[in-house]
């Protein structure tokens, strides 16, 4: 993670067309992370059909 | 005295840890230092443990152990510090964390030592420290040698009786260093070794990052803050301990200058991990295989690897081939004619284990996304937003050098799923270490993202703040549970103060048969207060007179615990009049479960049953 300064020669690398999908794809998995440990998690384990764990997150113990 | 003498072996350890690593330099020496000082006192002490047990004298009964400990270290030392000096390793200096690195490694670093905190003002907790991991501890101490565990254990296997507290067979390095701690500093101190090993883990993941042409800092922030590694290490469990010889042994092993002397290094810390836990004999033993492939280009034999990786086990290993003719025993193995007694893959739980992770098998390659957080599981949002990725693409382009890192990466990777596939172990935890070693795949986030390297950094950094604030507030229970020990036990280890109160001296059965909670009272029952000896074992089904000629001679008291379902008629049929006595019973509920908890008193009549 370094910063360019103005004066660098290289040009930075082009990103490839590809990396772009797998960062939106990371960005969909950490919101699905979230979504699966915040207060919303039993009403989407109803959704897809799986039984709610015995606690959840944030609300109830 | 005791305090004293625990201290000094504590400091020989360490000086002798610091004399073999004195060539290394920076975070990679304290690293290795820490996990060989593990590795070396828990050697010594095993082998007075198992000298004890030839010789009939209680050799780690009090002082004795750690003194004899400290003076082998000290004069191992000595040995070493004879040889003549090698040429010191350049400094690998780390680089200066950027803003966000510091974010996650602050918050990483926070929500880890609120949790040593939390557990440290707490008596010590967690199912398998309470049931095994600490009453071995106490008990290799207070019986002085290596079969003092497994003499009840023996008894019953040599009766044909179902085996109780079976894990007490397996090998107890990490249980006597630990044991020595508690006995000259009390069970406050519990929480010391592992906390210490997720702060070793998090920089060799640090280390091992640097070497793969990376960054430090975030790699190391992400073990951290792995909630699995936050909660255990509060808690007597050995996972980290186990982790942190296997980190220590690869960073040893795979330096692009390793030695002869860094491959047998390599080869003792993987053997101290299989000491450590039985669970990571096949990943210690791919460690093994690693060491014999770099040994090509250097001087060392085969039989002396195999050697060094053999010799801190050894007296485990030993004591459980006189004992159950198997050094893996509880594991029951059959290799072609060799068929090595043991327990049935039932008789553990751990296929049922995986319903309590995942509701079918199929669902295990997603089960991080939707992961729970406790001791038992828990690898937090970075594994899988960043670290998987990362290391995907690292082993699809050429981006990063495929070192012996790589390579060592790659084989306990493999190994480790193979393992938990083949015999078959579905608990998170288990896959702890290729979890943390993947990590180090995210201090290249510049090499493996070009140009989108700030999104990916955000992205990192958020990931490991949710992980923390889910896991304070999976840590809010433990922190607003009743520090009183009485108070503390009766909520988190299904023990009613009326069996903690029990006399000092007292003998008592804990019958597991109708819920597998009341594995989680052996400790509370051992120590609450003064010394008692607990038994462990299951007579549901059995008449009172067959009990009564089951139980270990001298037996007290009978305690346990049943769910729910279980009908109260079931226990008291095999608890009955006049040969038992009902002193207690009541009904608890938590936020999770019901459960009934008992207490009978042995009649004179019932004792007189017991064999001779």
């Amino acid at each position: 993670m370094s910063r360019r300064r103005p004066d660098d020669d290289a040009r930075p690398p082009a990103p490839r067309p590809w990396l772009r999908l797998l960062v939106v794809l990371q960005l969909l998995a950490l919101l699905g992370y979230v979504a699966l440990h915040s207060p919303l998690m039993p009403t989407i384990a109803r959704a897809v059909g799986v039984h709610p764990p015995d606690f959840c997150y944030f609300t109830c113990r | 005295m005791t305090a004293l003498a625990t201290l000094l072996a504590f400091a020989a350890a360490a000086a002798f840890a610091l004399a073999l690593t004195r060539y290394r330099s920076g975070v990679e020496r304290v690293v290795v230092s820490c996990v060989s000082a593990y590795v070396a006192l828990a050697t010594v002490l095993s082998v007075v443990g198992g000298a004890a047990s030839l010789t009939g004298s209680p050799l780690l009964h009090a002082a004795s152990g750690p003194l004899i400990a400290a003076g082998s270290l000290g004069l191992a030392t000595a040995l070493l510090l004879r040889r003549q000096p090698g040429q010191q390793a350049p400094r690998a200096r780390w680089c200066r964390p950027a803003a966000w690195e510091l974010v996650a490694l602050v918050t990483g670093g926070g929500v880890l030592l609120l949790s040593v905190v939390v557990h440290a003002i707490h008596p010590p907790a967690g199912f398998d420290a309470l049931s095994y991991h600490l009453p071995m501890a106490r008990s290799l101490y207070d019986g002085g040698s290596v079969t003092a565990p497994t003499h009840f254990l023996h008894q019953q296997w040599l009766a044909h009786q179902p085996v109780g507290n079976f894990p007490l067979a397996y090998p107890g390095a990490f249980e006597v260093v630990e044991g020595a701690l508690l006995h000259a500093f009390g069970d406050s101190t519990a929480w010391l070794l592992q906390a210490l090993a997720a702060v070793v883990i998090a920089g060799g993941v640090g280390v091992a990052a640097v070497r793969l042409g990376g960054r430090p800092w975030f790699p190391a922030a992400a073990a951290l803050a792995a909630p699995l590694v936050v909660f255990q290490s509060g808690e007597a469990y050995d996972d980290l301990i186990g982790v942190a010889c296997l980190v220590a042994a690869l960073l040893v092993l795979t330096r692009d200058d390793a030695g002869r002397s860094d491959v047998v290094l390599a080869a003792v810390l993987a053997g101290g991990a299989a000491a450590t836990k039985t669970v990571m004999l096949p990943v210690s033993v791919a460690v093994l295989a690693l060491c014999l492939l770099r040994r090509r280009d250097r001087p060392v034999t085969w039989p002396l690897l195999v050697l060094v990786f053999v010799v801190p086990a050894a007296v485990w290993w030993a004591r459980d081939i006189a004992l159950f003719h198997n050094p893996f025993f509880p594991v029951r193995l059959s290799l072609g004619p060799l068929h090595l007694p043991g327990l049935s893959q039932s008789a553990y739980g751990l296929a049922a284990q995986q319903r309590n992770f995942v509701p079918r098998a199929a669902a295990w390659p997603v089960y991080p996304v939707f992961e729970k957080y406790s001791d038992t599981t828990g690898y937090g949002a970075a594994f899988v937003v960043v670290a998987v990725p990362a290391a995907v693409l690292a082993s699809l382009t050429r981006v990063i050098r495929r070192s012996w890192w790589w390579r060592g990466w790659l084989v306990v990777t493999t190994v480790s799923l193979a393992a938990a596939i083949a015999f078959p172990l579905p608990t998170p935890r288990f896959q702890l270490l290729p979890v943390v070693l993947t990590f180090a795949f995210c201090g290249s986030l510049g090499q493996l993202w070009p140009g989108r390297e700030r999104v990916v950094a955000a992205v990192a950094v958020v990931a490991v703040v949710v992980t923390a604030v889910v896991t304070v507030d999976r840590l809010r229970s433990t922190i607003s549970a009743p520090v009183a020990r009485g108070e503390f036990y009766a909520a988190a280890a299904d023990v009613e103060p009326f069996a903690a109160g029990l006399p000092a001296g007292t003998r008592v059965w804990d019958d597991t048969s109708w819920s597998d909670y009341a594995f989680a009272a052996v400790y509370p029952l051992m120590t609450s207060g003064h010394r008692r000896f607990v038994f462990v074992g299951a007579l549901a089904g059995v008449a009172p007179t067959a009990a009564c000629r089951r139980l270990p001679r001298g037996t007290d008291d009978v305690y346990t615990v049943s769910e729910l379902n279980v009908q109260p008629a079931d226990v008291t049929a095999v608890y009955a009049e006049p040969l038992f006595h009902l002193v207690a019973t009541t009904q608890r509920t938590g936020p999770h479960r019901t459960q009934r908890r008992w207490l009978f008193a042995v009649s004179t009549q019932c004792r007189a049953l017991a064999p001779g």
